[in-house]
């Protein structure tokens, strides 16, 4: 674990005391794990420092006090100045907003309102008062807490929809397939290829990423880790065999660790023996170039964006230049690709239009 | 323990502790000179006695405090003549608001399953509720520009940005009350009243320049007094509920639904290998007609030819643009220039 500076300790600190005071007793290895304390400076800390803190003004009866017994369990006194954690700063409160507006947007919770059974402590409202049923309404309730106040209703101002609609059937499907370990059969079609072709599919996670819903798991065809666009799914259905979950057994990533999905790139893998081609892109065209995973990103005195992309399939180039037309133009090529490869390729598709 | 004894980091940590707690003890701002006296009372050594040093220190440690989110607020110490500015740190400004334990656990499986690419303070966050994790169904990495923060700012408080925005026709001037953030199709999107158009407009972030200035209502000078005149009349105002729905402003359209240009039926065949993926993009609604081989055509609203352009240049010539023929001669000139380099 990383060594803290004393600024970074003292964040620690105005969360960590008030949770002591709310949850005594526990262990000085479960505060290292949920406050990312090394134990050591956190002893050290407990004993040298907040031990030593007192209210104002000081008077030495009213020291904080710290109690640290022989099976390591916390306790700490007298420090209800700290009783609470501090508020959010602008950017946290921001990005808990985000991702409040995002769930709420999604309407990912099961249709019942309930949370998965281990995450929601028991309802503290009494029997006979209104049950509270709709965790959604706990998420925008809590938002509205911590809004500024001078912002009035927050969804009014944030909206947030990480993903195109995904059909119904196959979300509950892939959710399914994730919950329960169950393999699945696609029919997936792949766009450099422009071909579909039948797969067996361990769905390890489901996830949204450049506006679009994925999954990634375990591609029995491929044998590999594969990440897949839903969008891209022609068929699907849920078989009735089992998988192992990833990190155990045949599904398991290399480094034989579960596979996270914000680790899962969506851009095109570059092999090192891929030809190469420079492009130069106008700044509002960038965009159609970000799924190329590019050697090198520069951008000209006239304020373009040079890029040096791999070319795996000639397709994804010819796709980009006619896409954005005279916003990008090609500078140099590298390999066995044309140097006019974007006349080429309008040539072919003008050929349609001339029969 | 005595000072002497403690490593200079933890005298550093109890310094910044105090100091949180002596600024939380009083209800009026304290002057930087009582804070000196103050905290060298409580902790020998504390600051040094010069004074000079002491505000060097004192400025380093406000500043990482405010960086925690310690809400340390400027007001004047009463009873100064000439007014002195002093420092408080209001129990209101501080506490984390009081959460039910649900709404604690619904922030935390939210937090755990969404989240800015480049964040930095995911741990601090998750750390205010006591180091609690969750996790949803499904998780989420939304891209992050640089000026969300700032534009969030704008529209929690309702305030007027100035920028340049260049969308690929040419730079111009904006001055807009902000209005609503919306997060589409992966892309970022302010809502306001675009003053200098008398109308609402829509910009997507990745065009906004960079040198956007936040016009403070009420602020003195030519534009920012206009943002504040502007501000109070604007279709936005102080209510949030004035902000049109953006599906309106066509956020949620495809992009070549856009009415740039008096709407127009297209009729586009598609080849069988491209046509189940067209059909998942446009809808099944949108599938006049099948064809045999596996192919569809497909009727689509199009106000934004260029747009519809880039999307048809997806299937090269997998597809063909049948109707109307305008749209068509169109879209044959554009390949023409293409081909002839």
């Amino acid at each position: 674990m990383q060594r803290l500076n004393p600024a970074e300790r003292a964040e620690r600190l105005l969360s960590l005391i008030p949770w002591v005071l709310e949850n005594g007793g526990q262990t000085i290895a479960e505060l290292e794990e949920r406050f990312a304390y090394p134990s050591d400076m956190l002893v050290a800390d407990l004993e040298n420092v907040v031990h030593y803190l007192a209210p104002f003004p000081f008077t030495p009866d009213v020291e904080f006090s710290v109690f640290i017994n022989g099976a390591d369990q916390v306790w700490i006194s007298n420090a209800e100045v700290f009783s609470r954690p501090p508020m959010f700063t602008f950017a946290q409160a921001f990005e808990l907003f985000v991702a409040a507006s995002a769930v709420l947007q999604a309407q990912a919770l099961p249709q019942d309102g309930t949370m998965p059974a281990d995450s929601v402590p028991a309802d503290p409202v009494p029997p006979d008062s209104a049950p509270e049923s709709e965790t959604s309404s706990h998420l925008a309730r809590a938002v509205a807490k911590l809004a500024p106040d001078s912002s009035g209703d927050l969804t009014q101002l944030l909206r947030v929809d990480v993903g195109e609609n995904i059909a119904e059937d196959l979300w509950e499907a892939l959710n399914t397939a994730v919950e329960e370990q169950r393999r699945m059969q696609i029919e997936y079609f792949t766009q450099g290829r422009s071909e579909t072709s039948t797969r067996k599919v361990d769905a390890y996670s489901v996830f949204a990423r450049a506006g679009s819903w994925h999954f990634r798991g375990w591609c029995h065809k491929a044998q590999d880790l594969r990440t897949f666009r839903c969008d891209q799914i022609e068929s699907f259905h849920l078989l009735d065999e089992q998988f192992e979950p990833a990190g155990k057994g045949k599904g398991k990533p290399e480094d034989g660790e579960p596979e996270d999905a914000s680790d899962a790139t969506l851009t095109y893998h570059a092999n090192p023996h891929d030809p190469r081609a420079t492009i130069e892109v106008s700044p509002w065209a960038a965009r159609l170039a970000e799924e190329y995973d590019a050697d090198s990103v520069e951008q000209t005195e006239d304020g373009n964006i040079r890029m040096r992309l791999p070319v795996g399939r000639r397709i994804f180039l010819e796709r980009l230049l006619l896409q954005a037309g005279n916003a990008v133009k090609v500078v140099s090529v590298e390999g066995d690709i044309p140097e006019d490869i974007a006349q080429q390729a309008a040539s072919r598709v003008l050929a349609r239009y001339r029969h | 323990m005595s000072s002497e004894s403690r490593t200079v980091s933890e005298r550093r940590l109890e310094r910044m502790m105090e100091l949180v707690v002596l600024l939380r003890a009083k209800r009026v701002p304290m002057s930087a000179d009582e804070i000196h006296k103050q905290m060298r009372r409580q902790i020998r050594d504390c600051y040094p006695e010069d004074l000079m040093n002491f505000r060097r220190l004192f400025e380093r440690d406000k500043e990482d405090l405010r960086k925690m989110g310690v809400p340390i607020k400027v007001g004047t110490v009463p009873a100064t003549d000439p007014p002195q500015q002093g420092y408080i740190i209001r129990d209101q400004d501080y506490y984390l608001c009081d959460l039910t334990p649900q709404e604690y656990a619904a922030l935390c499986v939210a937090r755990g399953m969404v989240s800015l690419e480049g964040s930095s303070g995911e741990d601090a966050i998750l750390r205010r509720f006591g180091g609690e994790s969750g996790a949803g169904s499904w998780s989420a990495s939304l891209q992050s520009p640089p000026l969300l923060l700032t534009l969030f700012q704008a529209v929690a408080e309702h305030q007027a940005v100035k920028f340049e925005y260049d969308a690929g026709a040419g730079s111009t001037l904006r001055k807009v009350v902000a209005g609503r953030l919306d997060y589409v199709r992966g892309e970022w999107y302010l809502t306001g009243f675009d003053y200098l158009r008398d109308a609402e407009r829509t910009f997507n972030l990745r065009f906004i320049g960079d040198d956007l200035k936040v016009l403070e209502a009420g602020a003195g000078g030519g534009g920012a007094a206009e943002a504040s005149g502007r501000l109070a009349g604007s279709a936005v105002g102080s209510s949030a509920s004035s902000v049109a729905d953006p599906a309106a402003l066509g956020i949620r359209s495809k992009p070549w639904e856009v009415p740039r240009e008096e709407p127009v039926t297209a009729k586009l065949l598609v080849e069988a290998p491209l046509a189940g993926w067209a059909a998942r993009q446009l809808g099944e609604e949108a599938v006049a007609e099948r064809r045999d081989g596996g192919g569809a055509v497909f009727k689509i609203r199009v106000g934004d030819p260029e747009e519809f352009f880039r999307f048809v240049g997806f299937f090269l010539d997998d597809a063909e643009i049948l109707e109307p023929a305008s749209l068509r001669q169109r879209f044959v000139k554009r390949l023409t220039a293409l081909a002839e380099g």
